[in-house]
């Protein structure tokens, strides 16, 4: 596989990588100009001056601060129980014959096609009534609906792989189910239930059109629906080298935890459980 | 230690498909049982009814004088080794090996000392801090077998453990378990389709086909005396010879010529119409190279030898034959019985050995009566 690459697949390379860059870069860039110079236009793709008193600027502001902790704990909270459950329903799926599995597997798939623009009405009225609207709960529990179908796919998918010799050799060895689950599948699993974390709390993190309807104040309202809130000094000028740097600043954490958790991502961990 | 009693065990599946039916069979302790059949035969589902793998439909399940029917696995104190091994990849070889231990909360000094008690006599001391991924098949077997024998299990339970080894280290597992199971003098019930393995393994055999019990005893009497055309064609390699015969007085017309039987095995063979004789290839010699003292306790036939396999120390000769429609049938139902594995072309060849140049054969017959094996084409008649 350790094959020269082409100079044909070189350049192809090169292209598609500058499309994908080309606009963090260039939000990088603009993050670090003044703000003066972007009200004046600047169609430059590096700043004159360079600063970062963007940064400074959105590190100060309270409502940021307080946005980036609701993000970090409605998207925690929301990924760690949507997790837990994902991972009992889909174990229940992939070992368990039961009436009904393909009507529960069809209805949490039709729960994550289902528009969430279409629900965020009925969800405004009842979360006033259940007196959820404007907290985290109220964000969590909408959050994790829509994470669990694919969640529980991805996760019986998983499950499905993992011989079930491995549960009976554990019961035979004296494990109950539960030891058997939690020492040997769930650890086997681990892939799956990383994917699944990841995928869940990109959700979180990224959704937009909940965040801001079911919320009203910096209580419970998370960074991409407060990045709408941000005016700067003039109302007429959007300060788009601030949103700039606010962007990079909540690009970050995702980074870092893509980064942490691809390494747990590791295909073939059962290698060596079986013959084979 | 335990004594492992099934009676009159059944297992039926969902469909109605007896997977194994009526068997009774008892382990005495310390015993090495070997349970033996083609593929389908209902000894891996039995092995795993003694476990606890598997539910029982009807029957007792009787492990050291208790009724373990509806015990689960865990409360059974069995140790399991899996075909496929089923060890864990993302545990150490010492953390496999230690793992039933942990579960039975034992201390990390007691755990200690068991794992290096059995990853010596199964010679993995070097392997310990490596995962399953890295090792060898062999290497695999043995830390399955480690896992096993690191705690005081009642008794060992084998699924077919040799299987994905190739066959050279089949051999040397083989032996290795044969002696393990010596020293440690531990019930085991092994279950197997080769019939090497069924052989040279056990204590005593038990014949399956189709979830029924067809003979249960010692390899030398299944050898010996096979109770069926089935355990007959299914024990011994090369397998044994069945041949359309006639029994008229004390001589039997098979289709190359005509031997010589004892008088009290003709009688009860006596005008039954066509039979089957079962006759092992070692019970052929060839004329030429026979210490001609011998030549005469036996019949001399011609024949020609169409195949000759050479294997250093013997050699299989094949010689064709035709056989008669009624019994044709009878071989091609057995030899679909036996999986087409045993048989190499059961009805129109005979296999014998050690053969020479000139093929010249002729059934011996020595002073014992000859280990024949007379059917009629409905029922053994031994």
């Amino acid at each position: 596989m350790r094959s020269k690459l082409s100079p044909g697949s070189v350049v192809g390379l090169l292209v598609v990588l500058i499309w994908c860059l080309l606009p963090i870069a260039w939000i990088i860039s603009l993050s670090m100009k003044p703000v003066a110079e972007t009200t004046a236009g600047s169609p430059q793709f590096l700043p004159k001056t360079w600063t970062i008193d963007n940064y400074k600027t959105i590190l100060k502001d309270d409502d940021f601060l307080h946005a980036l902790v609701n993000s970090f704990g409605i998207g925690i909270i929301s990924t760690f129980f949507a997790v837990i459950f994902a991972t009992l329903c889909a174990y229940a799926i992939a070992r368990l014959d039961f009436k009904g599995k393909r009507v529960v597997l069809s209805i949490a798939l039709a729960i994550a096609m289902f528009p969430v623009v279409s629900l965020v009405g009925p969800l405004f009225n009842l979360w006033r009534n259940l007196h959820l609207f404007n907290t985290w709960p109220g964000l969590i529990i909408p959050y994790m609906s829509f994470t669990l179908p694919l969640a529980i796919w991805t996760l019986s998918a998983f499950f499905r792989e993992i011989p079930w010799e491995m549960e009976q050799a554990a019961q035979v060895d004296g494990a109950t189910a539960w030891q058997a689950f939690r020492k040997v599948i769930v650890p086997l699993a681990a892939p799956g239930v990383f994917t699944a974390a990841i995928l869940t709390f990109f959700f979180a993190w990224n959704e937009f059109v909940l965040a801001i309807s079911l919320t009203s104040t910096t209580s419970a309202r998370t960074v991409p629906a407060q990045l709408a809130f941000f005016v700067g000094p003039d109302q007429f000028n959007p300060p788009s080298s601030t949103l700039a740097a606010a962007s990079v600043v909540v690009t970050v954490p995702i980074i870092i935890i893509v980064l942490l958790f691809q390494r747990k991502i590791v295909a073939g961990l059962t290698s060596g459980a079986v013959k084979g | 230690m335990a004594t492992i009693e099934m009676k009159n065990i059944v297992k039926q599946y969902g469909d109605g498909f007896p997977a194994v039916n009526d068997i009774s069979i008892d382990v005495a302790d310390g015993e090495f049982m070997i349970l033996v059949g083609p593929s389908g035969c209902g000894k891996s589902t039995l092995l795993r009814m003694i476990v606890g793998l598997e539910d029982i439909t009807s029957g007792d399940m009787v492990i050291d004088g208790e009724k373990v029917n509806d015990k689960p696995p865990r409360d059974r104190n069995l140790a399991m080794v899996f075909q496929n091994y089923a060890l864990y990849p993302h545990l150490t070889v010492y953390e496999n090996i230690a793992f039933p231990l942990r579960l039975a909360k034992m201390s990390d000094d007691e755990v200690d000392k068991k794992v290096r008690q059995a990853s010596k006599t199964l010679e993995l001391d070097e392997h310990l801090q490596r995962k399953p991924g890295n090792l060898s098949g062999g290497q695999r077997q043995r830390v399955a077998m480690g896992r096993a024998i690191v705690r005081d299990a009642k008794a060992f339970l084998f699924d077919e453990p040799l299987s994905n080894l190739d066959a050279k280290l089949r051999g040397q597992m083989r032996t290795e378990i044969a002696r393990l199971q010596n020293r440690l003098g531990i019930t085991t019930v092994y279950v197997t389709h080769d019939q090497t393995e069924a052989m040279t393994l056990g204590d005593r055999v038990a014949v399956l086909k189709r979830g029924n019990l067809q003979q249960l005893a010692t390899p030398r009497e299944l050898y010996d005396q096979p109770v069926n055309l089935f355990v007959a064609g299914f024990i011994g390699s090369p397998p044994m010879n069945f041949l359309p015969a006639t029994v008229k007085g004390d001589q039997v017309e098979v289709p190359f010529g005509t031997l010589t039987i004892p008088k009290e095995k003709a009688e009860k063979a006596e005008g039954k119409g066509l039979l089957i004789a079962g006759i092992r290839p070692e019970y052929f010699e060839d004329a030429k190279v026979l210490d001609p003292a011998k030549v005469g306790t036996g019949s001399t036939f011609n024949a020609t030898v169409d195949v000759v396999e050479w294997l250093g120390s013997q050699a299989y000769g094949y010689i064709p034959f035709e056989a008669p429609p009624e019994v044709q049938a009878q071989l091609t139902q057995l030899e679909r019985d036996l999986d087409g594995e045993a048989l190499h072309t059961p009805s129109s060849s005979l296999s014998t050995r050690p053969v020479g140049s000139p093929p010249a054969m002729r059934p011996r017959s020595t002073s014992t009566p000859p280990r024949c094996t007379c059917s009629t084409p409905q029922a053994a008649t031994t």
